[in-house]
């Protein structure tokens, strides 16, 4: 385990006492020493946490990002940042799927910032999102990247509680992507999900599909994008039952959409789709870690 | 001749702008959307979409989750930076649509259109700011999108902007339904019907995007996106989306 500093906090109170929620904020802050990778800044207020980062053979510096109240309350502000200086390569997971709780009034908030130095490299898997009856969420993520700097990011969420029989009925699921290479936008997503307004079910958008993903893979400089997606839709196609697509996105990046029945499925091919990224972009074998 | 002033200079338009948006959303017009099926292929091969019903059940949500909100919405702030000529502004929209359109063969599509719109706009108006524009999308400053191409030939000829919106949505809903009638046995009439049907939900978006024009753009079409992304590993295409 790699010695890094440490710092964590109660919750901050807000000071409006009418006002339901908690305001979470999390920051990280990731260096090169030698061939490791150290956290060399971490703060964090409930309900965001950390646990203690482990140093990998391969160079990285691998965290487990945990919300212990086990999900997102309306109301909530989540605010998360994370900084890798150059050359640092850091590897962040979940421990579980995140779950958005019911809300009557203000939505869950959840603000991502992530600046990737030059010739970084981050992989970013947080578990899928539970939108539970009657929860409404508005999320964002900013990438910024500099020269060299490689990120591999997945996102996914489930249509609601799929055990319970509970498709599609949250309230809604608002969520904004921006990933630049040198301020120049490569890949926005704006998605916006209001199942009573207009129903995912529907031809053409989430269909009778319970779980959506997406692998996005951003490698500036990285030659062996056909390679790439030759690999990526070798291995969609072992999948029949999961609709799946590759693209290149505007810049040196590609991006594995997927639409599954099943979260074992949807998360063995997240893993499969990883692995085979990972050995290409970055000639380095899979990822190990034992989350359970 | 009625007169406006753009870009400082007096330019003389058409005495009915909306001729001139009947000219530019015509199927006859050539910006190539007759050479794309915007994914529709690869659901017709894969035999999802093999009728009236499931066409027009594929094109409303394209239109309510794709079009309207991404491309119409780009097309009416386009058209209002370009009339208060602030050109940075239509550059940005033109980078944002860009980074918006994750499936390559739907980013190459709407380019190509954007480009074909912008070259035939050049040759038979001879206007500043569609030559300024072009010459930017020749120099590969800018994609040249085909929303921020109509958007900027609309603020040249004074079209006016709900029936600019109404235009362009049923002009990208008849690119779809006649690249059915090549895919499948769907009929004119059929078609026509389709269209038809449609034309409420025209009237619907257009009114929407014209009051809440200040949203941000935004799409969720999965599904669609993946069947354009596949489209490219099909055997046989007739389409080159």
């Amino acid at each position: 385990m790699s010695k890094a500093f440490l710092s964590g906090s109660s919750a901050d109170c807000s000071l409006n006492l009418n006002r339901i929620g908690r305001d979470g904020r999390l920051m990280l802050r990731f260096a090169r020493r030698g061939t490791r990778t150290d956290l060399v800044r971490s703060g964090f207020t409930l309900p965001l946490q950390v646990l203690a980062p482990l140093a990998m053979e391969d160079g990285s510096s691998y965290l487990s990002l945990l919300n212990p109240t086990g999900g997102i309350l309306g109301g909530d502000r989540l605010s998360t940042e994370i900084v890798l200086e150059p050359g640092a390569h850091a590897c962040l997971t979940t421990p579980s799927a995140t779950r958005v709780y019911r809300t009557d009034d203000l939505p869950a908030m959840q603000e991502t910032v992530v600046r990737v130095g030059e010739g970084a490299t981050l992989e970013y898997f947080p578990d899928h999102l539970i939108p539970h009856p009657g929860s409404a969420l508005h999320q964002s993520l900013r990438l910024e990247m500099a020269t060299g700097s490689r990120v591999f990011y997945w996102e996914a969420m489930a249509c609601g509680r799929v055990a319970r029989e509970e498709r599609w009925q949250f309230r809604e699921v608002v969520s904004n992507i921006e990933a630049l290479v040198h301020d120049k936008p490569v890949w926005l997503s704006r998605t916006r999900m209001a199942p009573a307004v207009l129903s995912p079910e529907r031809l053409g958008i989430a269909e009778a599909y319970a779980y959506s993903g997406s692998l996005a893979v951003f490698a500036d400089g990285f030659s062996q994008w056909p390679q790439w997606m030759t690999e990526m839709q070798r291995i969609l196609e072992d999948y029949p039952d999961v609709n799946g697509g590759v693209s290149r996105l505007a810049g040196d990046a590609g991006l594995v959409r997927l639409l599954a029945g099943s979260a074992i499925v949807l998360n063995h091919l997240c893993t499969l789709l990883w692995t085979a990224s990972r050995a290409l972009v970055l000639n380095l074998p899979a990822f190990e870690s034992r989350k359970y | 001749m009625l007169y406006f002033s753009l870009w400082g200079r007096r330019i003389a338009m058409p005495t009915k702008p909306w001729t001139s948006l009947l000219q530019f959303s015509d199927g006859l017009f050539p910006a190539g959307a007759y050479a794309h099926s915007f994914g529709l292929e690869w659901y017709v091969q894969a035999g999802i979409v093999s009728d009236a019903a499931s066409l027009e059940a594929l094109l409303r949500s394209y239109l309510e989750a794709s079009v309207a909100p991404t491309d119409a919405r780009t097309l009416l702030r386009v058209w209002t930076a370009a009339t208060e000529e602030d050109m940075d502004r239509c550059l940005r929209l033109d980078a944002m649509v860009d980074a918006l359109k994750p499936a390559e063969e739907l980013r190459n599509a709407s380019r190509q259109m954007g480009r074909q719109t912008l070259r035939t706009a050049n040759t038979i108006l001879d206007h500043p700011l569609v030559r300024n524009f072009y010459g930017k999308v020749e120099e590969c400053q800018t994609p040249g999108h085909h929303p921020v191409a109509m958007g900027l030939v609309g603020a040249a000829l004074a079209w006016e902007t709900k029936e600019m919106i109404s235009a362009y949505l049923y002009s990208s809903s008849a690119a779809l339904v006649n690249a059915a009638l090549r895919l499948f046995p769907l009929g004119q009439l059929a078609g026509q019907r389709i269209l038809w049907n449609l034309q409420p939900l025209f009237e619907h978006l257009s009114a929407d995007l014209m009051e809440n024009c200040e949203e941000e753009l935004w799409s969720f079409t999965p599904a669609l996106e993946i069947a354009a992304m596949r489209h490219s590993t099909l055997d046989a295409r007739l389409f080159r989306s």
